[in-house]
């Protein structure tokens, strides 16, 4: 329990060739599960997902309340007007910005961890659930699943990469401990069939995965942040200490804990980079957002949400 | 739903339906009650009732009281909905049930609660059933909107369709592979409501037929493990009540209704069951009350989809329950079958009084179970759910599966092995004796424990056969035995007459030595949904044979008949 409650943001001095992954006038969405006192059939505080445009500092609420929520994913050159939730009860869709939204699943298709939109073709996308993964093809009009083992394989969490020629699907299976995969294509959208078609992502330090569920990279030099994920196609060239990794990533060394300990676990972790120095803002799972203020954690909004995720995005 | 799937949908859904309609439908000839008397009985006695729900509400309009309070208190519930799919389903029954009553006016706040306020579909087979089953009930009622008019975005015709997929998906599914929520005294209760009203207000009739074969077949489930009001043996969730008083679970509420002519447990929907035209066939209710001789069941169910920690989405469930008219007891082979609500195995007494059940349980709790049945990270909710104090993480707790428990059962006889890892939470394992049935107790050598039920002219034995030590400790109304140890054993044995005490140990030796070879070399019955004398139902058949003195009704999914004699 004290592991849990102890943040630990994960420094790691390496180079980072990726963009920045955060940027001036960006949207920031918070999906909220729920609250720790919540049974299906109670009345409970409002949940779903929640927008900030002012980096932060204010919150509102978008699409359906008291959706139990895991994630989101939106499509970036729409500039914010074609959003997706990953919800207990199936995907949903807004095309206006968050105004009207609908459930594109069906029956068939519950608990989504997660959704992961194909940037460079937004009609395919893709959901993580515990039974499977699903993707699309038509923007969320109609799913598919396999029979194969991709079909019932516990996903946590599915990222999608493109860069340049190649886009890559990336697949966290059972715990977050456990492998995660792969699976790249360099002739455009990424159609699994099979999970064998999938390689298996080396994590040579089990210390990145020991505590946290969300890491930060940060390179001081060029200010480049990295967050949530650790494993991008736009990362090739990793230096520490003069040596070099191909796409693994090493871990620093000794972590040190950030500040006092949080009330409640840590789920979700972002960083602002504007202005700099970075900000971040942590997602806790009982106790809403907190922020640095002062070298402080401060409650920064949504009291007594479970955040589960954080995502930023910036709009042209 | 796109274009072309709705129209896959329509062709597989009316393909079933087609078969449903063309087949010819030859009722039971005798159907049970309730009478319209005894209905008519029950509305009254609920419309006496103030609460603040629908039920009420409707009990009170339709027998002409207190309408005044009661068009306010509608008014009310239509004004702050809440609850999920246990707002929705009642809500919805109110509708068509009580439709002739309602304005215009009220019938569009009905209409724009569906628009704008967003019920969860939830996460276990009655919730899911609630929610498709209203939302098929009200996208037929809204014919033709577009999706701004729902609370999901969705078309009339999209919901309407998505739902009855659901229906008749979960129905089939049912009959031929199993129920995941099987013989809940707790959450059979929601079953039945749902189903009536699709029984009386679906306008297809072949979705009213299913409806009604539906409620059938769970009422002869329910039945065939009915004893004087209690529904034993194994559950997949059981209630912190029900599980030490059988009599007070919410199943019986029903089971009363159907097959007693008794409102001794009024529940909120019975109102609507008074109302329906759903009659219970009479040889359900004799399934329920032929206890003349002995008998054993065995019934395949399936676990709650598991999402880690198995290879399987669905692990096949073997239940086994001996019955006789004074006592039953029945189990299913351990394991994690079901989270938290796990009730692996009982002996059920008959009789008035409360409390009239024996059983035992390893109390475990871990992210490990959490984890196989839910969706969120395990130590996470294991820290969360262990750390608010809830009953799942009492030591005391009287509900609950335990992966390091192993039952087998021969007929009377039930034979329990616990292999305990150090450092599980928890390492002791608990058997619950209530005092009130006993008489009389013995002790006799070789660590038999005999229980007497004088009025019942009946012993129930059991033998601890491993342990490293027991505390008995008294609780009031009940003892509980804890046992401590990594390995712990223990015979129950019942329905044994109360002969005289030195031939009661040779016999209750005999049988423990006999029946545990038998059930430990007995391969488990995973050819039949259910083996008993009145039920009969192969795997993947979709048919349900029923018989009982002479009588036979066969429920038909496939072909969509009701065949009876």
């Amino acid at each position: 329990m004290n592991r849990l409650r102890l943040i630990q943001i994960q420094l790691l001095v390496t180079a980072l060739l990726a963009t920045p992954c955060v940027g001036r006038a960006q949207t920031l969405y918070t999906v909220v599960l729920g609250n720790q006192n919540h049974v299906v059939g109670s009345s409970t505080l409002e949940s779903g997902l929640f927008v900030s445009y002012d980096r932060g500092e204010s919150w509102s609420q978008l699409g359906p309340r008291n959706l139990k929520a895991y994630d989101m994913d939106a499509v970036v050159s729409e500039g914010g007007r074609v959003l997706y939730i990953a919800a207990g009860n199936g995907v949903h869709r807004s095309v206006d910005s968050g105004k009207s939204w609908k459930i594109v699943t069906g029956w068939e298709m519950t608990e989504v961890l997660d959704i992961a939109v194909d940037q460079e073709e937004p009609r395919f996308l893709y959901a993580a659930t515990p039974f499977g993964l699903w993707w699309s093809q038509d923007g969320g009009e109609s799913w598919t699943k396999t029979r194969d083992s991709i079909g019932t394989t516990y996903v946590y969490r599915v990222e999608h990469h493109g860069y340049r020629n190649e886009r890559t699907l990336e697949l966290y299976t059972g715990r977050r401990q456990q492998p995660s995969l792969r699976l790249a294509s360099d002739s455009g959208a990424v159609l699994p069939h099979s999970l064998e078609e999938f390689a298996r992502i080396d994590q040579n330090d089990s210390c990145l995965w020991s505590d946290a569920y969300a890491v930060i990279g940060v390179n001081p030099g060029t200010r480049n942040l990295q967050t949530r994920t650790l494993y991008t196609d736009s990362i090739r060239v990793m230096e520490q200490s003069g040596s070099s990794h191909g796409n693994a990533l090493v871990c620093a060394g000794a972590f040190t804990p950030v500040g006092t300990p949080l009330p409640s676990p840590v789920h979700a972790l972002i960083a602002i980079e504007d202005p700099w120095p970075y900000r971040m803002i942590v997602g806790t799972f009982g106790d809403g957002l907190f922020s640095r203020r002062n070298g402080e954690w401060v409650q920064s909004g949504l009291p007594g949400a479970q955040v589960w995720s954080i995502r930023s995005f910036t709009y042209r | 739903m796109t274009e072309g799937r709705i129209v896959k949908s329509i062709v597989a859904v009316a393909a079933c339906l087609a078969i449903f309609v063309a087949g010819s439908v030859v009722m039971s000839a005798q159907m049970a009650g309730p009478s319209d008397a005894f209905r008519q009985e029950a509305l009254e006695h609920v419309a006496g009732n103030d609460a603040r729900n629908f039920h009420f509400v409707a009990a009170k309009l339709r027998t002409g009281r207190d309408t005044a309070f009661a068009w306010r208190q509608l008014d009310s519930l239509l004004d702050g909905p809440t609850g999920d799919m246990f707002w929705t389903y009642p809500a919805t029954a109110f509708y068509f049930y009580c439709n002739d009553l309602l304005s215009d006016d009220l019938k569009d706040r009905f209409r724009q609660v569906w628009k704008r306020w967003t019920p969860y579909r939830g996460d276990t087979e009655n919730h899911f059933l609630m929610y498709y089953e209203t939302l098929y009930l009200m996208s037929q009622e809204w014919p033709d909107l577009p999706g701004y008019e729902w609370f999901n975005g969705k078309s009339s015709r999209e919901n309407f369709l998505e739902a009855e997929e659901y229906l008749i998906r979960w129905i089939d599914e049912t009959v031929t592979l199993g129920q995941t929520e099987w013989d809940s005294p707790r959450y059979f209760y929601f079953y039945v409501l749902p189903l009536l009203t699709l029984y009386d207000h679906a306008d297809d009739p072949a979705m009213r037929l299913r409806a009604g074969m539906m409620l059938e077949y769970l009422l002869a489930d329910y039945a065939v493990d009915y004893l004087d009001g209690r529904y034993c043996g194994a559950h997949s969730r059981d209630g912190d009540g029900s599980v030490i008083d059988p009599l007070d679970a919410e199943a019986r509420s029903w089971s009363d209704f159907y097959w007693e002519d008794s409102l001794s447990l009024i529940l909120p929907d019975l109102v609507f069951g008074a109302m329906s035209k759903f009659r219970c066939p009479a040889i359900i209710r004799d399934i329920a009350h032929d206890r003349d001789s002995t008998f054993t069941s065995y019934e395949l169910k399936r676990s709650r989809a598991k999402m880690r920690y198995s290879e399987e989405t669905y692990t096949p469930v073997y239940r086994t329950t001996w019955m006789s008219s004074r006592c039953a007891i029945g189990s299913i082979q351990g394991g994690l079958q079901q989270p938290i609500q796990q009730h692996s195995w009982d002996v059920t007494f008959a009789g008035a009084q409360q409390n009239r059940t024996l059983f035992g349980l390893h109390p475990y709790a871990s992210g490990y179970e959490l984890g196989m049945f839910f969706p969120e990270e395990p130590e996470l909710m294991e820290a969360g759910i262990l750390g608010s104090k809830a009953s799942y993480g009492s030591p005391d707790k009287w509900v609950g599966g335990s992966p390091f428990e192993e039952i087998r059962q021969h007929e009377r006889s039930l034979f329990a092995h616990y292999n305990i890892p150090p450092g599980t939470r928890f390492g002791h394992v608990d058997l619950f004796i209530p005092k009130n049935p006993f008489t009389k107790v013995r002790t006799e050598p070789g660590r038999w424990q005999l229980h007497a039920i004088d009025e019942l002219d009946l012993v129930t034995a059991y033998r601890i056969d491993r342990c490293d030590s027991a505390l008995v400790i008294d609780e009031g109304e009940y003892v509980r035995l804890r046992l401590f140890g990594g390995m712990i054993d223990y015979t129950v044995i019942t329905g044994l007459d109360a002969i005289d005490l030195p031939d009661a140990l040779s016999e209750y030796k005999r049988l423990a030595r006999e029946d545990s070879i038998t059930a430990h070399t007995t391969e488990p019955r995973a050819h039949y949904l259910f083996q008993t004398p009145h039920l009969r139902s192969k795997v993947g058949s979709g048919v349900l044979q029923m018989e009982c003195r002479g009588a036979r009704r066969t429920l038909d999914f496939v072909r969509g008949e009701i065949r009876g004699e």
